[in-house]
């Protein structure tokens, strides 16, 4: 039986990723001394990303490739839109600088991995099925925001800030960030390798890459927790128009992301993940791409926004939301 | 026997290094060393828990001339966009050749 939006909002409350990420928040609260070395949260990012594009890679090795082209075109060039208008929100609207308005439009734009594995958890709590592929959407969202996010800021940012990059240097740096940053790698290359692999390779990595996944991933959401509670105070700073943009942002881009889904014939389950993805706000690839690309732009702005904003706001009441639209829109 | 040189210190965030490495190129440094730093300022804490929270600490020995190019270009271009620590210090060098002097 799928559930109503109270019943779904009460099983994604608790479930253990988001205790967890509540359990860092009041860690960092609190000011408790959990502290997680650098070199770990690097880890645990890297096993998160190669474990979800080799199991994505797997099921695309079955999959009918032709049936992947219409959402990926329709994904992409919403990756790439969805600067185009929060832009002119954020400089008209909130009133913020061409570089801060830009910077904040490329982290919209582009996705976060972390909160599409809350999704598919969900999913799996609710015993919803999905197309196992939808990582290939994750992988093709990323960069085509940063891109055109970056190109938007280094044209409208007209009087040059000294030290800021030239333009021609900038598409440089934003195409090679697009291709070779580490989450691309790491998702794309890993997907690629499942996908040679096949079922044979997801046998023999069963025990490595699937049975420690949840743990690892619960694990993970402590150290988000406890970072995005050491920016709790960032929120007085960047005003009530962020915070409200944080959470309004991401239900319009979810509503997107559902109606293309629901258009190019993907099931509900996999309308709920392509929603949580629009409406996702990267803290990867974007922050080390933006802060290079745009200097001038205030990285409190954009890093409360994604992290601390829009993040939570996703992993808690964001995915039974989008889990409702989608039931809405298919009518079921 | 020593020659003496001027050690440059920048302490900035992780974030900011590509751009720094890319002013030392401009002076023609040859080589620098570098190591992840953590501590507090004007811009709060730095706990160094993720990248963005990161500082790293770059030292790089050039001669006094390219030391002074190396300054003026940190303050015109890489203060507006990156705040950071910067300052010189006077040392003496065993082969000098290494650091493009003698």
């Amino acid at each position: 039986m799928t559930p109503s939006f109270v019943e779904a909002l009460q099983l994604n409350l608790v479930t253990p990723g988001v205790l967890f990420f509540v359990l860092g928040l009041v860690a960092a609260v609190v000011k408790s001394d959990l502290k997680f070395p650098e070199p770990l949260y690097t880890a645990l990012t890297i096993y998160l990303l190669v474990a979800i594009g080799f199991k994505g890679g797997v099921s695309l090795s079955k999959a009918d490739l032709g049936s992947l082209v219409a959402p990926v075109g329709a994904l992409v060039a919403l990756g790439a839109l969805i600067p185009a208008w929060c832009y002119p929100a954020l400089r008209r609207l909130g009133r913020l600088s061409p570089a801060d308005a830009a910077a904040i439009a490329c982290h919209y734009g582009s996705v976060s991995a972390m909160t599409f594995l809350a999704g598919t958890n969900f999913l799996a709590s609710i015993g919803m099925p999905y197309e196992p592929h939808t990582v290939a959407f994750l992988a093709v969202m990323e960069s085509p925001a940063i891109i055109v996010g970056i190109l938007v800021g280094r044209l409208v940012t007209r009087t040059k800030t000294p030290g800021a990059p030239a333009l021609a240097a900038t598409v440089r740096a934003s195409l090679h960030e697009a291709v070779a940053g580490k989450s691309v790698v790491l998702l794309v290359g890993a997907m690629l390798v499942g996908w040679a692999c096949g079922p044979r390779g997801a046998a023999a990595t069963e025990g490595f890459f699937v049975a420690p996944f949840q743990g690892i991933l619960a694990l993970f959401l402590l150290e988000m927790g406890l970072v995005a509670g050491r920016r709790l105070g960032d929120l007085r700073r960047v005003g009530l128009f962020l915070v409200a943009f944080g959470v309004l942002a991401p239900i319009l881009h979810g509503a997107l992301g559902v109606l293309i889904a629901h258009a190019t014939g993907l099931s509900v389950g996999g309308a709920v993940l392509v929603g949580l993805l629009a409406a996702s706000a990267s803290y990867i690839a974007a922050p080390a791409a933006v802060r290079t690309a745009i200097p001038e732009a205030n990285p409190t702005l954009y890093l409360t926004a994604a992290l601390v904003i829009t993040f939570p706001f996703n992993i808690t009441l964001g995915i039974p939301l989008y889990h409702a639209l989608a039931r809405a829109i298919y009518g079921g | 026997m020593t020659t003496r040189m001027q050690k440059v210190t920048v302490i900035c965030e992780l974030r900011a290094q590509p751009a720094y490495l890319a002013l030392l190129e401009r002076v023609g440094a040859r080589g620098h060393t570098e190591w992840t730093v953590t501590g507090a300022g004007a811009h709060g804490a730095r706990s160094g828990d993720t990248d963005e929270d990161a500082n790293v600490q770059i030292e790089v020995i050039v001669d006094g001339a390219t030391s002074e190019r190396l300054v003026a270009l940190v303050q015109d271009e890489f203060f507006p966009c990156y705040p950071s620590i910067v300052y010189t210090t006077e040392v003496g060098v065993v082969r000098a050749g290494k650091f493009g002097q003698g």
